[in-house]
Formats: C-alpha cells, sequence, structure tokens
C-alpha cells in the first residue's frame, strides 16, 4: 500500500541543478503521470523516487518510513523502461517469471504468477514465443508483466511506450491503465507525450526547468491551466496579449492592440493589469453576427486535419490565431472573418515578467 | 534512390528532365537531411551552414549573403557562433535545414526530420517547417510515419505499404477518397463492418448491418456485400433517448481523456466495438457504462469491396 512522499528533494550535479528543491505526495493506488520536454526534471525525479539516485538533499517516505538511503535493488517496486530488457534467449513464460524464479519460490506459485500476469497483458497465448517473434508492443506487454510479476505495490514506467508505433501505443495505453487499476497499484509513469500523460494517469504532473509548475486531473489542467506553460504545453492555445481597461460588476473589459476589446470573467483582475488572454482553436470559432466578444480578422492559411481544419487567421490587432472548424464548413472567398471568443471558453493570465516568449518555450 | 544514395535496380531517376539515375549523390541538386542531422559538432553553426557552398568553391562573399539569408530564414542568425551541442534540439533541425537549403539543391529530401523531438515541440515544429520550405519555395520530398504529420507538411500524400505505392494525391482527396481500406485507416481510426447494399435513391445506398439500416452514398460498380467505413473522428455520441439522425445505440466500454478529443469504444450489438473519438466540449458527460447513440453522418461513409483475406489482413501494417 505504498504513499510515496518527496519532502523537499533535490538532485545537484556540481553547479548543474537537474531537479530544484521539491516536494510531492503520491498517495496509494494512484496513477500519476509526469510529464514534461526534455531535461525538464522528470527523469531525475523517479531516479530519486525509486532509489536509484540519492537525492542531493531532502528525504523520500514510504508509507511513512524513510527510504532515502535505501538502495534500488531492496525497495519493493516493478520498473519498466523505454528501451524493452527482455533476455533474448528465454520464451515469453521464462522471462515473465524471472523474478518469482530468482526469488526461489515454489514452482505451484511461479506457475501461479505467471499465468496470472501474462493473463493481464494477454500474452498467455504466446508464452512459448521468443521476443525475436514477437512486436515491439509485445515485448513491451512482457517486459510489463515481469515487472509485476514481482508482487511490487509501486510501479515506475520510464517512457514506457516511446519507443513504440503510435497505433500500438494506443493500445498499451488502456491495457497499462487498467492493470494499474484492477491491481490496485500505485504508478508513477513519466513520459513527453501530452496525450499519454492525460489519457493514462489519474493526475499529471507538469515539470519544467528542474520543477514542478503545476499539477492535477486531467481534465482540470486542460480545461483550467494554472499558467501560460501548461496552457501551451498540454493541447495548443492561442495568447493575446492586452491590458485590462475597467472592470464593471462581474466582468473586466480587456483592451488589445488597435483596441480591440474583449469581454472576460473579472475574478481577481484589477484596472490596468496587463494580462493574457489564452483560448484554444477548438473553443473558438467564426461568426457572422457583428456583436458580443469579437474581433475581426483575415484568413491567411488552412491546414486540413481531417474532421477539421485550422485556419490561420491574421487578427485586426495583428495577432495570428489559430481557429479549428469542421472540415465540411466552407468558407466564402471574402477571407474576412469575425472570430468568436465564448467568455466561458478563455482563461486569463497575469502577463509574465519574463515575456510572453520565454514563458512558453519548450526548450 | 532520389538522393542518390541507392541505385534502383530498374527504372529511371529525372530532376527537371535529366535523367540522374547514375549520377552519384554528391553532384546530384538533391539535398538529403537525415533524423539525426549529422551537423558536424566541431563547426558552428555559421561554418556548418556555409560548409556545402565553400566545397563547390563559392567565394567568400557569395557564401556570406547565402549563409545571413538562409539562417535568417530559419531564425538562427544570433546564434551563428554557437556550436551544435549548445543548441536545443528544434534549433539543430533548423541548421541542418538551413545547410541543406545552403546547399542550392533543386530538391530538399527530408528523412524523418522530427523525430527526435518532444511530442509537443514536434507539432509546433512541424507548422514551421511547412512554412520555412513554402517560403524557400524549393520541393519538399518528407518522409514520416505519422499521419498528421504528412496531413499538415505536405501539398500531396504519398502511400507506400509493401515496398508498393497504394496511393498519392492532395491530403484532403487521399483522406476523403482512399482506395483502399488500408490507407483509410492509415489516415485516421476507422471502424469497419460488412454490410449487404441496396440502391436508393439520390446516389445513395441502404447499408443492413446487424439488423440496422445506414445511408451511405453509393460508390461505382460496387453492389451486393461491401465493406462499409467510417472515421472515429467523424463519430458523435448523444444520450440514448436523445438520439437523432443516423447512427446505432451501444454502451460506452472504455473512455480515454485525451484533451481535445475523447477516445471512446461502445459496445454495439449486431457490430462488434466501434470507436468514436467526439471532440471533448460535445462528450464530457459519456462515462463508461452509458447507454449512448453512436451518430454516423451518411456523408462520411466510404465503401469497398469486402477483401478477400479478411480486413485485419487488409489493414496490416508490417
Amino acid at each position: 500500500m505504498p504513499r510515496i512522499e518527496a519532502l523537499d528533494v533535490a538532485k545537484r550535479f556540481g553547479r548543474i541543478t537537474a531537479l530544484d528543491t521539491t516536494s510531492l505526495t503520491i498517495e496509494d493506488r494512484e496513477y500519476v503521470a509526469v510529464l514534461g520536454p526534455s531535461g525538464c526534471g522528470k527523469t531525475t525525479l523517479i531516479k530519486l523516487l525509486s532509489g536509484i539516485w540519492q537525492p542531493s538533499e531532502g528525504r523520500i517516505l514510504v508509507d511513512g518510513r524513510d527510504v532515502t538511503a535505501l538502495p534500488v535493488e531492496d525497495r519493493d517496486l516493478g520498473y519498466v523502461f523505454q528501451n524493452i530488457v527482455l533476455f533474448p534467449h528465454m520464451d515469453v513464460w521464462t522471462n515473465a517469471t524471472y523474478g518469482p524464479w530468482v526469488h526461489a519460490r515454489h514452482k505451484e506459485d511461479v506457475d501461479h504468477v505467471g499465468t496470472e500476469v501474462l493473463d493481464l497483458v494477454d500474452m498467455l497465448g504466446e508464452r512459448g514465443l521468443f521476443p525475436s517473434e514477437l512486436s515491439t508492443g509485445s515485448q513491451q506487454k512482457v517486459a510489463l508483466a515481469r515487472a509485476l510479476a514481482n508482487r511490487a505495490k509501486l510501479l515506475i514506467l520510464d517512457e514506457p511506450l516511446s519507443g513504440l508505433d503510435a497505433r500500438v501505443r494506443l493500445d498499451l495505453r488502456y491495457a497499462l491503465r487498467r492493470v494499474v487499476k484492477d491491481l490496485g497499484l500505485t504508478a508513477i509513469h513519466v513520459t513527453h507525450d501530452q496525450e499519454e500523460a492525460m489519457s493514462v494517469a489519474d493526475r499529471v504532473v507538469v515539470m519544467r526547468k528542474g520543477r514542478i509548475i503545476e499539477s492535477g486531473p486531467p481534465e482540470t489542467l486542460y480545461d483550467r491551466p494554472k499558467g501560460v506553460f501548461t496552457a501551451n504545453f498540454i493541447g495548443e492555445s492561442n495568447f493575446l496579449e492586452g491590458a485590462v481597461r475597467r472592470i464593471r460588476a462581474d466582468w473586466a473589459f480587456v483592451e488589445f492592440r488597435s483596441g480591440y476589446i474583449l469581454r472576460v470573467p473579472a475574478k481577481g483582475l484589477l484596472e490596468g493589469d496587463p494580462v493574457v488572454v489564452a483560448a484554444r482553436p477548438e473553443w473558438i470559432a467564426l461568426t457572422k453576427e457583428g456583436f458580443g466578444n469579437v474581433i475581426p480578422g483575415r484568413v491567411e492559411g488552412r491546414v486540413f486535419l481531417g474532421a477539421t481544419q485550422r485556419l490561420q487567421v491574421r487578427l485586426f490587432t495583428s495577432d495570428l490565431v489559430s481557429v479549428d472548424v469542421p472540415a465540411s464548413q466552407s468558407l466564402n472567398t471574402a477571407r474576412d472573418v469575425l472570430v468568436s471568443f465564448h467568455e466561458a471558453n478563455i482563461l486569463v493570465y497575469p502577463r509574465p515578467y519574463e515575456g510572453l516568449q520565454e514563458a512558453l518555450k519548450l526548450e | 534512390m532520389i538522393a542518390g544514395l541507392l541505385d534502383p535496380d530498374a527504372g529511371r531517376i529525372l530532376l527537371d528532365g535529366r535523367d540522374v539515375t547514375r549520377m552519384p549523390a554528391d553532384v546530384r541538386q538533391a539535398a538529403f537531411m537525415p533524423q539525426t542531422y549529422s551537423l558536424f559538432p566541431h563547426l558552428t553553426v555559421w561554418e556548418n551552414t556555409t560548409f556545402s557552398p565553400q566545397v563547390k568553391g563559392w567565394s567568400e562573399s557569395d557564401r556570406d549573403v547565402l549563409a545571413r539569408e538562409m539562417l535568417s530564414m530559419v531564425h538562427l542568425i544570433d546564434r551563428r557562433e554557437a556550436f551544435p551541442r549548445e543548441l536545443s534540439g528544434g534549433m539543430q533541425q533548423r541548421c541542418a535545414l538551413a545547410r541543406a537549403l545552403a546547399a542550392g539543391s533543386g530538391v530538399l529530401l527530408l528523412d524523418e526530420p522530427l523525430r527526435a523531438l518532444d511530442a509537443r515541440l514536434r507539432i509546433e515544429l512541424r507548422s514551421e517547417l511547412r512554412s520555412l520550405i513554402r517560403h524557400v519555395g524549393t520541393t519538399a520530398i518528407h518522409v514520416t510515419h505519422d499521419q498528421e504529420e504528412a496531413l499538415v507538411v505536405a501539398d500531396r500524400i504519398a502511400v507506400l505499404r509493401n515496398g508498393e505505392l497504394v496511393e498519392v494525391g492532395p491530403a484532403e482527396y487521399v483522406y476523403s477518397h482512399p482506395a483502399s481500406p488500408f490507407v483509410a485507416n492509415f489516415l485516421g481510426e476507422m471502424n469497419f463492418v460488412e454490410a449487404e447494399s441496396f440502391p436508393a435513391d439520390g446516389g445513395a445506398v441502404r447499408l443492413v448491418v446487424g439488423g440496422t439500416n445506414l445511408m451511405a452514398p453509393a460508390r461505382e460498380g460496387l453492389s451486393g456485400r461491401v465493406l462499409a467505413g467510417i472515421r472515429a473522428e467523424v463519430c458523435g455520441v448523444l444520450p440514448q433517448e436523445w438520439g437523432a439522425g443516423q447512427g446505432v445505440e451501444g454502451i460506452v466500454k472504455r473512455r480515454l481523456f485525451m484533451g481535445r478529443r475523447i477516445s471512446l469504444e461502445i459496445d454495439v450489438p449486431g457490430m462488434g466495438l466501434l470507436k468514436a473519438k467526439p471532440l471533448t466540449a460535445n462528450a464530457r458527460w459519456a462515462k463508461e457504462g452509458d447507454a449512448v447513440f453512436m451518430t454516423m453522418p451518411a456523408e462520411h461513409i466510404l465503401l469497398f469491396p469486402v477483401p478477400k483475406g479478411g480486413v485485419a489482413a487488409a489493414l496490416e501494417v508490417e
């Protein structure tokens, strides 16, 4: 029943800080995804949590017990890596039951565990095959079965799907989540793929530059991200820079370049505040109505995305925004359009002191 | 073979009408940009970019003008003194692109140019790549395994399978008129069911599948037993009691939140597990176990001959 706590942990290599002072609690049976761009410190964080590395500062508790100095081999956890590590000369069954076998469990025990874990990942039928006879997706399933066979209650997944084909990845996402939930495990899954993080986890932890910048349930992070970086990193967003001109009752009126104004919820805003207004491409629309929360613009480009098309619209504020409309929506030849920003689908942030571009940077 | 790195066993390759089949790679007007970028680690951004013009014996002033132009275009002019290891992955890619462009070739060959990058950065850079190449006005051939990337960057898509070109055309055309179930499925997850088709009015057919009637656009030369397909992303869901329009009833078995869209697997009696990927705003309410009406707009239903070896084999990638 592992509840994991990282208390003020940090990892420094000389003058380089891989992970700045960080605290994170992972509840028992929680599936947490740690998400961030390359070099954000996410790999460092799980190496500390799993005991592969020792933190330079801080402590790590498992169920209240201090395990900071306990090496990885003495911890009760299963580990799945991006690079699939199977013994090539052993068949699926022997690979999966390797752990219990090494621990000299009874044969019935080993048989029982092997059957159970291979059944969980849907590979029981392939028990006699060798890794070279399996697709990479199936190989990773066997690696997962092997990690589960140790009966550890904590599962560490280090980019487990990154080496796989796009389609296989989708199937395995569901398999991972199902196995973790069925067995009541605590799972920590590191990935750079936003969609993957959102679809597997109960909670997503977003990291950047060696720090955790926010965490929350996937739908909350997508719908109401707390900061501009997350708004851009998880899904895409359009950003408009403006300033609060006036506040009337529950509404703030934000003015953009060339004097265009949008009405937004006033919560937490003061007149004169420099702000950034964010809206996802699927949250804004083209309208024929010349009133309400609209800004005029001109269509500069169009990208076919399958069921939808993405229009690049140069607003008269001179900002370029992406607007997703149904692929079936035809545009009249006049390319002047009105872009409608619905109040309920607008996010407002204080303008970052380091500048918007810097605050959004992915690397 | 287009780059000249491999010789064809048969056939010819023409560049601007000129036969280059036996011409070695280094004298062809085709610049190859590999996945790994292959920048010279000991040369700066500037030196990497001017490498090819220098080898070709360009004068220093011509080289400077060219390099300046190319590096401005890829927004790296401020980092011209940096070495590759000091650059981010995205910058290295842009530097490799500048170098390829500075080689002055008529054709740019991009082999999975975004593969080494993080998922989010890839999305950002693919749009940038498209506008850059448009701006330069060069011909580009971009190899990718990512369907969405192909749709976004290209004017035209060529789908290859088992060493064979199975369809070529503008992205929108290939997406809406796929030549085979394989192409259809490759450009976006499909649902397939076998159905009996009967002629109907107005260029339509009536499909009967598992006791349900569905209308679909007719396809010339196709009648009787057919394979009907519809993309997951054009299928929506409604609460079952609101069911309206064309569709089928079922129970949600799986739900995965993916951000912009929600991926649902719906168990439909008589048809099996079908997939729908509606926009999140339209389907947020749907939970596992819910009884839903899955909409299937008639205009999006595609018809194919029933594949002889079965549907699964017709879709197999490897």
